[in-house]
């Protein structure tokens, strides 16, 4: 017996420390971490302790006479690391926890976010012994969770529970919460510094990167962050209604948003059974015509940007046809490449090889395409393609009515501080805008990575605030917790703390339309307020 | 911040650990993977002894009921000295026989309790002492008191070509079920490493279990006829002369008698009680009887049923009569290292029947290993009688919930005029005691696996050190029960030592005493941080002594006889009947551990097969009322496809003194004394009963 790692792993790497076997790998100074797509578990050297699954904060984690029969293949997965790797020699065990000093100097910290570069930096915080750290997080929804609760896959409710392992262990360490509460509309970046030592900024990467082509402003054209954004009820995108009437989609980009955006237009009702679909967009993609699916990389399959766990999600769906247009020379089975490139070749390969079965619904890989034109009178009727590996080749159309761009998240500046417009970044050493001014996340370093890969950001960030605090560069602030609360009241009435998005995420769970569905999701700012207020 | 080798005392496993102790608190615990006999696994529970030792319900301070029914602190050694008196006065007015005392389990891992308390017990004088092993496993004891022991030892997991594993799943338990160390260390990767050299594994149990999940076959049954299913497997290799003549001609009585009694356990009998096939059952037998080497060991699902007495019986049979013990001249099995190095011999210790012999209580019980069945505790404190218990000393157990017919136990414990319980919380127990004594914990005191040897595969032992200071409150159990003998006036005699009563040792010095006599010293032991392997010892399974020569097991007495012919001739399940069956929670051992939140539900949820479910038209979550002829109990339900369909299934150990407390459901409201008692060790039936189950209002 052995545990296995499956699809939502988030490789923060909570589990590499406690095993006692030292069968988790890549460990956090292994050379292939920071490429790694999920962590593996070596069943030959696993002693069934399940230490780890208690520590994985998305319940990826779980025995092999456990896993349900799509997640078989995580123990393939597993399989095939270590037959490549072999296992790396023991290292001594390595501890964690540690708790508060309670004669430390207190340190007030403002977070802006709650998604999980947010929370890992606060959970950073905590663990710092040689502070005291007092942690308020403002967040400008009235919404626990960032990019988990708006970003992640409606059906992907394992990793949607990082939301309640980060909230319990907040909750726990003492942080407190202003929702509602937007920092440079609300409350000024300057205003906000004199009540603390030190703001954090993880306010993430909220927009799509534009694809630069004429006709991007068609309707019918989409960024995939305004999608995944209206299908997982973001206050802000929930009214999208994007046109779902023509018989084929084109997603341009091919990354993990990519096939999630993939796997939601094609699934079945009973797909989205157990998700937490925003329920406009669960009514809009029942009646969606959609027949088609077509993923286009710029690239060859083996740089197919989405991860094979995602790949596998998609060769799992059993009513629709797949096919993966390249040649079959570029899906053979050779030593070259990473372990994870080879592997989805070979799941690529796999699902070029699967029949045609005639099903309603089909998706379509198209590789070493990029995107030209988009025509159409008033509304997306086509899209024109070239080769990128055939410079002399025609433009190619393609008749679609709807083109979902996902290339990549694009930071937004804020009023107060330094912006990098090319980057889309708050530029940054090390975490570091400023002595007391600080990022974390992919305002930080750019739209890469994974929920599990802002733990080591975060890190980083928070060393560079104690080192500052340290070394004397953070003045005590100004305003105490008093003032503060005055401000943030005097602003905004309909702002809320923990207790007011418990009560939202009871009433959400509670709302539930049926049994296997985890909750029914709030979509407008006022419902929430509402039910936030009591 | 510190880390600290230990080794865990929550269960006879003594899996080596690393502790990280910070200002007195353990604040995290891992395996040590430098640990030869554990190799890095703990379990979930033995990884929250931080959580045990520090976490709110762990009691730091002696207690005494008050009139009005509340605890006030008190001084530990000045409520020793009030029990020692009023226990005095009892037994001045009513004798020696009105003091009783029940053993559990966590007494059993503190090496220095048990000797103490029994040398106290000694000097009391009374006969009712009682302890779980009645209530879980003393089956075996009845077994080897009718049939007898071969003394040459049991063959070892290591070299085994099968194994039979029936009711018990080391996976989660880590006990194999016979104590003889078979998974009990690092299980999962042992079976793994096993399975690889070749090891056939064959379970039996009415659920998929995690064991089960790695079994070559997998018999399935009808939970409740394990008489019938041995018997079964017995009549296939009598029948088919697969057995072995040579140890059967030397050491058995009875093999012929034997096949005639299990010739009607046919394998389509079989089929027709139990639904498993009878091509398994035949491919089953068939292949533990080619062996040539492995064993059948049986755990609490064999021992806790129905005709249990007999159907261990007739798995010990299976062995001897496959000849699957130590020959003269084999290598001996030996794990002592702190304990005397006994000699192996291929003879046979004769029947030994103490129940039959000397003292008998009121009700007819007789002493089996020393002790009477718990299951008659409850009429020794309620039935009228001369030597009726009125005081009742209970250390290291929660009886309330691990007895059956839990009714009748808080009836018979509520009369008592003494009731002290020796507990590291506030137990259901404790809170009828009169006083509740506040232990120190492991980790807080030091011990060696010296009492824990018979139950390890290698000749292994470990001496640990206190790695965190106990509560100030608090007191070493041993020195409790010292100083009980101390005002009752009671010498007391440990390791050939009679102690000083106005100066008690130290722990280390009685320690040190206890394992004077092993074969490798204590200081040596306790130099090996993450343990030690001794060298295996040289020694070979002698020759018969001439005083045993002629001794021989017996495999079919009368009595047993009797009831053999009454367990097959049990008819099967009505249609749709369904019974329960108990099973062990991986983060909880036995009533310990139910407070950590993030371990499973925090409540006992009732386990259907789903087809069960949407035939009784039951939901997820749902309440159920379960009904036995014994008591009624509401729980949830809960969906779990591993079940054979017709099981339901709970775990043993919880529920609170409420019955509405939402701390869950105690199985033993369904459990207790009817005409399927056990003879001997008079045990009621506790897993297999046949339940009514309907939708809650």
């Amino acid at each position: 017996m052995t545990y296995v790692i499956t699809q939502s792993c988030c490789v923060d790497a909570a589990c590499v420390p406690v095993c006692p076997v030292d069968c988790i790998h890549p460990t956090t100074d292994e050379g292939d971490f920071a490429k790694v797509e999920m962590l593996y578990i070596d069943p030959v050297a696993c002693v069934d302790c399940g230490a780890c699954a208690e520590a994985c904060p998305v319940d990826a984690i779980v025995p092999d006479h456990g896993l349900t029969e799509e997640d078989r293949c995580f123990a393939d997965f597993a399989n095939a690391y270590y037959a490549e790797t072999g296992r790396a020699p023991r290292r001594p065990v390595l501890m964690a926890g540690r708790p508060e000093r309670a004669d430390a100097p207190e340190l007030r910290v403002a977070i802006v976010g709650t998604g999980p570069s947010a929370c890992y930096a606060a959970l950073d915080l905590l663990e710092r012994r040689d502070v005291r750290a007092e942690i308020i997080m403002i967040e400008r929804l009235p919404a626990f969770g960032g990019l988990v609760r708006y970003g992640v896959a409606p059906d992907h409710q394992r990793t949607k529970r990082a939301a309640d392992a980060f909230q319990r262990q907040l909750a726990r360490g003492g942080v407190r919460f202003l929702f509602n509460m937007e920092i440079g509309r609300d409350i000024s970046v300057a205003e906000l510094h004199a009540h603390f030592h030190a703001i954090i900024y993880a306010v993430g990467a909220p927009g799509g990167r534009n694809l630069g082509i004429a006709g991007e402003d068609l309707p019918g054209v989409l960024s995939a962050s305004r999608f995944v954004g209206w299908y997982n009820g973001h206050p802000d995108h929930a009214g999208l209604a994007p046109d779902l009437s023509g018989r084929r989609a084109v997603i341009v980009g091919n990354g993990n948003v990519a096939l999630d955006v993939a796997r939601i237009l094609l699934g079945s009702e009973a797909d989205l059974a157990t998700s937490d679909i925003a329920a406009p967009a669960r009514a809009a993609l029942a009646g969606s015509a959609i027949e088609e699916v077509v993923i286009l990389g710029r690239r060859g399959p083996a740089q197919t940007a989405g991860t094979a766990s995602e790949l596998s999600a998609l060769a799992r769906m059993e009513d629709i046809d797949i096919i993966v247009d390249a040649p079959p020379a570029l899906l053979d089975q050779d030593a070259s490449g990473s372990f994870a490139e080879r592997l989805k070749r070979s799941l690529l390969a796999d699902m070029a090889r699967r029949p045609l079965r005639g099903h309603r619904k089909r998706l379509v890989f198209r590789y070493f395409r990029a995107p030209l034109a988009i025509e159409g009178d008033g509304h997306t009727e086509r899209l024109l393609l070239s080769r990128t590996d055939d410079a002399d080749a025609a433009p190619e159309a393609l008749d679609c009515g709807l083109v979902i761009s996902s290339i990549g998240y694009r930071g937004a500046a804020l009023e107060g501080l330094p912006y990098d417009e090319a980057r889309g970044i708050y530029p940054n050493e090390g975490g570091r805008i400023l002595p007391g001014t600080y990022a974390t996340g992919w305002i930080k370093r750019g739209p890469s990575g994974v929920i599990g890969s802002n733990r080591r950001c975060a890190a980083e960030t928070v060393d560079a605030l104690i080192a500052d605090f340290g070394a004397g560069r953070l003045p005590a602030p100004s305003g105490d917790d008093a003032a503060f609360a005055a401000l943030a009241g005097a602003r905004r009435s309909d702002h809320f703390g923990l207790d007011g998005w418990e009560r939202i995420d009871r009433h959400e769970r509670a709302n539930a339309t049926s049994p296997a569905q985890v909750r029914a999701k709030l979509t407008s700012i006022a419902e929430l307020v509402a039910v936030a207020k009591g | 911040m510190v880390q600290k080798i230990s080794y865990c005392r929550i269960c006879q496993a003594s899996c080596g650990i690393i502790a990280n102790v910070e200002d007195n608190r353990i604040v995290q615990i891992v395996g040590d993977a430098d640990n030869p006999l554990s190799q890095g696994f703990t379990c979930p529970k033995g990884r929250r002894g931080g959580e045990l030792l520090a976490g709110p319900s762990r009691l730091t301070q002696s207690l005494k009921k008050q009139p009005d029914g509340s605890f006030a602190p008190i001084d530990p050694l000045v409520a020793a000295a009030e029990i020692g008196a009023r226990l005095t006065e009892i037994i001045g007015e009513s004798g020696a026989e009105s003091a009783g005392m029940f053993r559990g389990t966590q007494q059993a891992f503190n090496s220095l309790t048990r000797s103490i308390a029994a040398a106290w017990w000694k000097g009391v004088g009374s006969h009712k002492i009682f302890s779980t092993m009645t209530i879980d496993q003393s089956a075996k004891w009845v077994v080897s008191g009718r049939m007898g022991d071969y003394m040459g030892g049991r063959q070892g997991f290591d070299d085994a070509d099968v194994w039979m594993l029936a009711g018990t799943n080391p996976l989660i338990s880590v006990n194999g079920g016979t104590a003889d160390g078979v998974l009990m260390h690092n299980p999962s990767a042992s079976l793994r490493a096993a399975r690889e050299r070749g090891l056939k594994l064959i379970v039996i149990d009415p659920r998929r279990t995690e064991t089960a999940y790695q079994a070559d076959i997998h018999l399935m049954p009808v939970p409740g006829h394990d008489a019938l299913i041995f018997a079964g497997i017995l009549n296939i290799i009598l029948s088919e002369g697969l057995h072995d003549r040579e140890f059967c001609d030397r050491f058995a009585d009875g093999v012929e008698a034997l096949a005639d009694a299990v010739a009607s356990a046919t394998p389509q009998r079989v089929e027709a009680v139990t639904g498993i096939p009878a091509g398994q059952l035949l491919e089953a037998a068939r292949l533990f009887a080619k062996g040539p080497r492995g064993m059948v060991s049986t755990g609490t699902g064999v021992c806790m049923g129905p005709d249990s007495n007999v159907a261990e019986h007739l798995a010990t049979c299976i062995n001897v009569v496959c000849g699957r013990y130590r020959r003269e001249g084999e290598p001996a099995f030996g794990p002592a290292v702190m304990m005397p190095d006994l000699p192996a011999r291929a003879e046979v210790s004769p029947p030994a029947r103490s129940w039959e012999r000397g003292w008998r209580s009121r009700f007819g019980a007789g002493v089996l290993m020393g002790e009477l069945p718990s299951c008659t505790l409850n009429d020794e404190i309620l039935e009228p009688g001369e030597d009726r218990i009125r005081a009742l000393i209970v250390s290291g157990a929660n009886p309330l919930l691990a007895m059956p017919d839990a009714d009748r136990t808080r009836r018979a414990f509520a009369s008592l005029d003494l009731l002290v319980a020796i507990d590291t919380r506030l137990s259901e127990t404790a809170q009828m005691a009169d006083y509740v004594i506040a232990p120190t914990m492991f980790y807080e005191r030091g011990d060696h696996t010296m009492t824990m040897e018979y139950v390890f595969p290698k000749p292994y032992a470990m001496a640990t050190g206190p790695i965190v200071e106990p509560p100030p409150g608090t007191i070493d159990d041993w020195r409790f029960f010292f100083e009980l003998a101390r005002v009752m006036d009671i010498p007391i005699r440990v390791s050939g030592r009679d102690l000083d009563m106005d100066a008690p040792p130290s722990s280390e010095t009685l320690l040190q005493w206890a394992a004077g006599r092993g074969r490798v010293p204590l200081a040596e032991i306790a130099a090996a941080p993450h343990g030690l392997l001794a060298a295996p010892r040289q020694a070979k399974v002698e020759p018969a002594s001439d005083a045993m020569k002629d001794n021989r097991l017996q495999l079919i007495p009368e009595d047993v006889a009797q009831e053999i012919a009454a367990a097959l001739a049990r008819p099967g399940a009505g249609d749709g009947e369904l019974r329960l069956i108990v099973r062990r929670m991986r983060g909880i051992m036995n009533t310990l551990g139910r407070e950590f939140r993030d371990i499973g539900d925090g409540f006992n949820p009732a386990h259907f097969h789903p087809g069960d479910m949407a035939r009784l038209d039951i939901a997820e979550d749902s309440q159920v009322r379960l009904t036995s002829r014994h008591g009624s109990v509401t729980a949830v339900a809960r969906a779990d496809p591993t079940l054979r369909p017709g099981c339901v299934s709970l775990t043993h150990g919880w529920g609170g003194l409420d019955p509405a407390s939402a701390q869950g459901v105690n199985v033993n409201v369904l459990t207790g004394h009817d005409a399927l008692t056990q003879t001997v060790n008079h045990m009621p039936v506790l897993t297999g009963v046949p339940l009514m189950v309907e939708r809650a209002a």
